[in-house]
């Protein structure tokens, strides 16, 4: 955090150079986590550089209440709502092709059922994906799940439970048995 | 305390992640081996976390960086700076303008702080019409003003302050004034 403060200080004063150190450390992150919510790595490389470009356009107004990770996880989150939202597509459930051999419709099965399950994720409504890829895939808690998202913890637990029931729903429609 | 079935399918994802206390994770494990519901969830997390996020090159690594430096820098040549706002027409031709008001309200406020005489090295206070107080004039003021103004009339007729001579003011008589005086002396004589 505190590493994070002095190159945003640095940048403030007039190192440019600082910001490029910013986005290095963070770039990864950040990718992976708005490619889970867009499913697409076109779209995930974009949102990435814009959520970037956006971190820094407000960096003056960062306040330090939050760690700059949480900071930029809310930008990435805003970023790549408000992409989804102005999208509008129906994502569609693709049919595959399964073939005779044994060995390999299994592995055909496994690929199919992690297929369904990629767009089952893409089914959810905007605020429940985002809950679930904050707290499955980020490892985020209740309360940092919240903060990224501006609501409250309860508002958190509600979309993550109604998130993945709903997974679990149309995994089930597509004939797929959870294995406990 | 022991949670509810309800708390432990919520933390089902610190479970995953092995972030929570040695007595949490104990108690969980005790619940999710004798609930299948909390199994499934549990499996489908983990399913959900195996999904693998493609990458997209080093080339994208290597620039993403260099073009947020080059958005911060444009936005930051966009931001308008104190001089290139001093610089714009208004503000520039506002700042005139008021520095214009200044120069004539020093000019006046000047004007009149200087009807104060200079301080007069003869008379302890400068002579200003409000501050001039006859009261305060002492003897030695006036000695010194005496002083002044002889010194004065001094410069301009030095005749009236010669020392007195008869005989000089006999030689500048003209020769009418000398029979006239002459004359004065007789009559003075004979009258006794």
């Amino acid at each position: 955090m505190e590493e994070d403060i002095e190159l945003i200080e640095r940048y403030i004063a007039g190192d440019n150079t600082a910001v490029e150190e910013l986005v290095v450390k963070y770039q990864r992150q950040i990718y992976a986590f708005v490619y889970r919510m867009t499913n697409d790595m076109e779209e995930a490389k974009d949102l990435t550089q814009k959520t970037f470009i956006n971190a820094v356009k407000g960096i003056r107004e960062f306040r330090r209440q939050s760690s700059f990770r949480t900071w930029l996880y809310k930008i990435a989150a805003n970023t790549g709502l408000k992409h989804i939202r102005q999208r509008k597509e129906e994502v569609e459930l693709e049919e595959s092709v399964v073939s005779n051999e044994e060995g390999v419709l299994s592995l055909l099965i496994d690929k199919e059922k992690r297929t369904h399950i990629k767009k089952g994720m893409e089914r959810l409504p905007e605020r429940q994906r985002l809950a679930v890829v904050l707290r499955v895939y980020e490892g985020l808690s209740c309360s940092g799940t919240a903060e990224v998202m501006g609501c409250t913890e309860g508002a958190v637990k509600a979309h993550y439970y109604n998130g993945v029931k709903k997974l679990r729903n149309i995994l089930r429609e597509k004939g797929y048995e959870i294995n406990a | 305390m022991r949670l509810t079935h309800e708390e432990i399918k919520g933390l089902l994802p610190e479970y995953a992640g092995a972030s929570l206390s040695k007595e949490m994770m104990s108690d969980m494990q005790e619940h999710i081996n004798g609930c299948e519901d909390c199994r499934e969830e549990l499996s489908l997390l983990a399913q959900l976390a195996d999904e693998e996020v493609p990458d997209p090159g080093e080339l994208f690594w290597k620039t993403l960086p260099k073009k947020v430096r080059l958005s911060a820098e444009e936005e930051k040549a966009a931001r308008p700076s104190f001089w290139s706002y001093l610089f714009r027409p208004m503000p520039a031709a506002s700042a005139v303008l008021v520095a214009l008001l200044v120069i004539v309200y020093m000019n006046t406020y000047t004007s009149v702080k200087n009807l104060d005489m200079a301080v007069d090295p003869y008379i302890n206070e400068s002579a200003t019409e409000v501050v001039m107080n006859e009261s305060d004039i002492t003897e030695a003021d006036m000695y010194q003003v005496t002083q002044q103004v002889i010194g004065e009339e001094l410069a301009e007729h030095p005749e009236d302050f010669q020392e007195y001579s008869y005989y000089r003011e006999v030689a500048m008589m003209s020769s009418e004034e000398i029979d006239s005086f002459y004359e004065a002396l007789k009559k003075e004589e004979k009258g006794g």
